[in-house]
């Protein structure tokens, strides 16, 4: 079957992927300042007790010997345990991975939400006011800073206007309603900057295809409006759109740390700050790896969906 | 003579009220007029969380904010930074001070059931100095042997007297582990015998308390439940607040505006926490006494209070406020004196002295004033700024840095915080070069334990540091208490470490 042999390519080539994006990150440890065996022991710590410290941490080994070790327990699933507090990053990744993981969903579709009706309105208003309005609105929406945004929906819509809490998550075994009050509005926040680039992508996209001699066709065949602007245009735009769409990924992995932030979203974000700032070399490294493994996963289904949309390019 | 620890005795180092003080929070002037609701939930808000749940591996001060709810120490520390009994009812040193009696309370159980004794006592001390890892090991390294001598008592024999000890026990290294757990690993299981017992708990983000009904204190648990949440974010924090999602937090001086308009509660006290710019006495030009009295002399303490603290704190010209025991009211406050600073640092041939500060990212803002001020004699302070976690290191490990612009946090007992900043050994004691004399100070202040002499022995060391300039402190800031007007109990403390026993929600 295609998936399957595309799938048999493309699946070694992510796992060599993933083995480079550990080496670098291992690398990095290197440039960046501070000893967590340091932090770790304590403000009043001697330079004997930094020692020992050091020493039962396994930091005053090679780094390619700490590397190899990590590498071998990781390829059995075992990503080892936080310098810090010692949990198993597997199991602090994996808490925390469905807060993220929930935010990222919300994102995506407050910007398809936004998107896909703005590009197709201003694609099919070309020149008009609603089509400068798209324009200006994702103008803005790339322009404004995430973290700004973010403030000012909570001042306006939680402390002003009491409509949606400011703070928290709650899990959705707990309580569905809760779950989503509390995403709604990081979810604006972090979705408004994709909403604006896919919405720029998507109009000038759908303002090719519709000057396409096929479209033309369509209507003549007296095919109705919606239909040839869903099957036809929005179909055939969509193949640049999704592009922009998988590069968007990494960004809100990465602007999700800052929402989290702001609306007190127990996510990787809060993980992966503190873990850099304690140099948690087997944190930093798992979150790195986790992430990686999403976008590079998100990509390949990105690559797949090219194949629905335009079967001209069907991957092979 | 001897020191007991009886009603009359009463002073604020050691702890008055043998037997019979079953509360173990102070009731002055707290919003606790009123009862509390028996199964309320507290949500609070803090900057930092625990990184174990083991008291003998606790590396930092703040670790007692959440260690204190299901652990319980031999002495504890009340809002106004005194030492009360705990679980030691009462303490006394041999004349000599070469041993310390204690006499603990009886009927504590832990949460898996099995009881406190004296046996308990002793096994746990041997347990937080050879422990691996311990970090509670470096407040024991006097103490040569302890002795079960009663039922319910216990003698600590030390290798040289030891009035500091005591304090110790007010801190994590006093916090007792059930006899059943000392084989578990209790990084994130704990096997105390506070009022809380840990529901559930992610590190550094979240930890959920529940109530120990079979607690000896009858008020430590107001609150049925305790939500502990993790957020370093002060602004997040507020907005918790003001939205209702968190019933209290400590927040920072330029947030007070801010909070009073939003009609919350706010208790602001100054603290025995102290920020100070410490100086690499290694260097050259910090090793002359002379060039540190100008640096002190031409900042100007009030300026630094209002501009940088919104006018809240206090100017500190010594180690520890007025009102604290090792405070010397004989000692002149260093005025602001640009002109004689520009004087002294001519005569020591600096002028013109170039070197660099570095800071946390928390208090840049002092050291950005410092660094002005300093300008203004001439001096040129350059300012690196550097994350919290890396600060011991840059400073205090690689000596990056000249001088540092940071904040201290009070420790239970005056000499805690004396000898780690001026013994010859300590970390913090960065570029060494104190006086001759005081390693014999620091000694008298350690060893004394006439309560009237030591306090005499404290004032000498204050008074060491503040003529030879040891250090720079600048103020005592305050901390910023804020609750819903709905929480009962929440106090600033002098100690700064939050204290959530006895904190409630009001009932009706």
């Amino acid at each position: 079957m295609d998936l399957l042999r595309v799938l048999g390519r493309r699946l070694p080539a992510m796992a060599v992927l993933l083995l480079l994006v550990t080496i670098i990150t291992y690398s990095l440890v290197l440039f960046i300042p501070g000893d967590p065996a340091v932090a770790i022991a304590g403000e009043e710590a001697t330079a004997e007790e930094i020692e020992e410290t050091r020493h039962a941490l396994g930091l005053d080994r090679p780094l390619p010997v700490q590397y190899g070790t990590w590498v071998a327990g990781a390829a059995q699933g075992d990503l080892g345990t936080s310098l810090y507090t010692g949990e198993p990053v597997g199991g602090a990744i994996a808490d925390r991975l469905p807060v993220t993981l929930s935010l990222t969903a919300g994102a995506i579709l407050v910007a398809l939400l936004i998107a896909l009706p703005a590009g197709m309105i201003a694609a099919t208003h070309r020149g008009r006011l609603a089509d400068r309005l798209a324009t200006i609105g994702a103008s803005f929406g790339v322009a404004a800073p995430g973290f700004w945004v973010a403030l000012m929906l909570v001042v306006v819509f939680a402390l002003w206007l009491g409509w949606l809490p400011a703070t928290g998550y709650v899990d959705p075994g707990v309580s569905i309603i809760g779950w989503l009050s509390h995403l709604i509005l990081p979810s604006i926040a972090l979705g408004l900057v994709p909403a604006a680039e896919l919405t720029r992508q998507l109009r000038g996209a759908m303002i090719e295809v519709l000057d396409q001699d096929y479209i033309r066709t369509a209507y003549a065949k007296g095919l109705r409006g919606g239909a040839i602007l869903l099957r036809h245009g929005l179909k055939n735009a969509a193949s640049p759109v999704v592009t922009v769409f998988g590069m968007q990924i990494a960004f809100l992995l990465g602007g999700s740390l800052i929402t989290e932030q702001i609306f007190a979203l127990p996510g990787l974000g809060q993980l992966t700050v503190r873990a850099v700032l304690e140099n948690d070399l087997p944190m930093i490294q798992g979150v790195v790896v986790v992430s990686a493994l999403f976008v590079l996963l998100a990509n390949l289904a990105v690559d797949l969906s090219y194949g629905y949309f335009n079967p001209k390019v069907r991957a092979r | 003579m001897r020191v007991m620890a009886t009603a009359m005795a009463c002073s604020v180092i050691t702890a008055c009220g043998a037997g019979g003080a079953d509360s173990t929070d102070s009731t002055d002037g707290s919003a606790a007029a009123g009862k509390a609701d028996a199964s309320a939930t507290v949500r609070f808000s803090y900057g930092v969380g625990t990184s174990s749940l083991d008291p003998h591996l606790a590396s930092s001060s703040y670790d007692v904010a959440v260690l204190d709810l299901v652990y319980d120490r031999l002495v504890s520390v009340n809002a106004k930074g005194e030492l009360e009994p705990s679980l030691a009812e009462s303490w006394d040193y041999a004349p000599d001070g070469k041993s310390l009696t204690l006499k603990l309370r009886q009927g504590v159980k832990f949460h898996d059931g099995a009881p406190f004794t004296a046996e308990v006592v002793k096994d746990n001390l041997e347990r937080a100095q050879n422990l691996e890892g311990s970090r509670a090991a470096g407040d024991l390294t006097r103490v040569k042997k302890i002795e079960v001598t009663g039922e319910h008592e216990v003698r600590i024999d030390f290798s040289e007297p030891d009035a500091a000890l005591v304090g110790s026990l007010a801190r994590a290294t006093g916090m007792v582990v059930s006899p059943k757990a000392f084989d578990k690993d209790l990084a994130r299981e704990e096997a105390g015998s506070g009022p809380y017992t840990v529901d559930k708990y992610r590190p550094n983000s979240r930890i959920v308390l529940k109530r120990f009904d079979g607690h000896w204190a009858d008020n430590a648990a107001a609150a049925a439940r305790i939500i502990y949440e993790v957020q370093p974010d002060d602004t997040t924090r507020l907005n918790g607040l003001r939205a209702g999602e968190v019933d209290l937090t400590v927040l920072q001086e330029p947030q007070i505006a801010g909070a009073k308009n939003a009609g919350l509660t706010l208790e602001i006290k100054s603290t025995y926490g102290f920020v100070h710019m410490q100086l690499n006495r290694g260097r050259d030009f910090f090793a002359d006494e002379r060039v540190r009295r100008a640096l002190s002399l031409a900042i100007d303490r009030d300026a630094i209070v209002e501009g940088v603290a919104f006018g809240h704190g206090t100017p500190a010209y010594q180690l520890f406020p007025e009102g604290a025991p090792a405070h010397d009211p004989g000692i002149e406050p260093d005025s602001f004196d640009p002109d004689e600073a520009k004087r002294l640092l001519a005569d020591a041939g600096h002028t013109g002295l170039k070197f660099e500060a570095v800071t946390p990212t928390t208090h840049q803002n002092y050291a950005v004033a410092v660094q002005g001020q300093l300008a203004d004699i001439g001096v040129d302070m350059a300012v690196k700024v550097v994350p919290n976690t890396q600060l011991i290191d840059t400073f205090y490990v690689q000596e990056k840095g000249d001088a540092i612009v940071t904040p201290v946090g009070p420790r239970p007992d005056p000499s805690q915080t004396f000898e780690t900043f001026f013994a010859k050994d300590s970390v913090l004691n960065v570029g060494g070069n104190t006086p001759p004399e005081t390693e014999g100070l620091l000694a008298d202040a350690r060893e004394t334990v006439d309560e009237k002499e030591r306090i005499e022995a404290f004032h000498k060391v204050s008074r060491l540091v503040a003529e030879k300039t040891l250090t720079i402190p600048l103020v005592h800031p305050v901390t910023v208490v804020a609750t819903t007007d709905q929480v009962l109990g929440a106090q600033v403390q002098q100690l700064v470490v939050p204290v959530l026993r006895g904190v409630g929600l009001r009932a009706g």
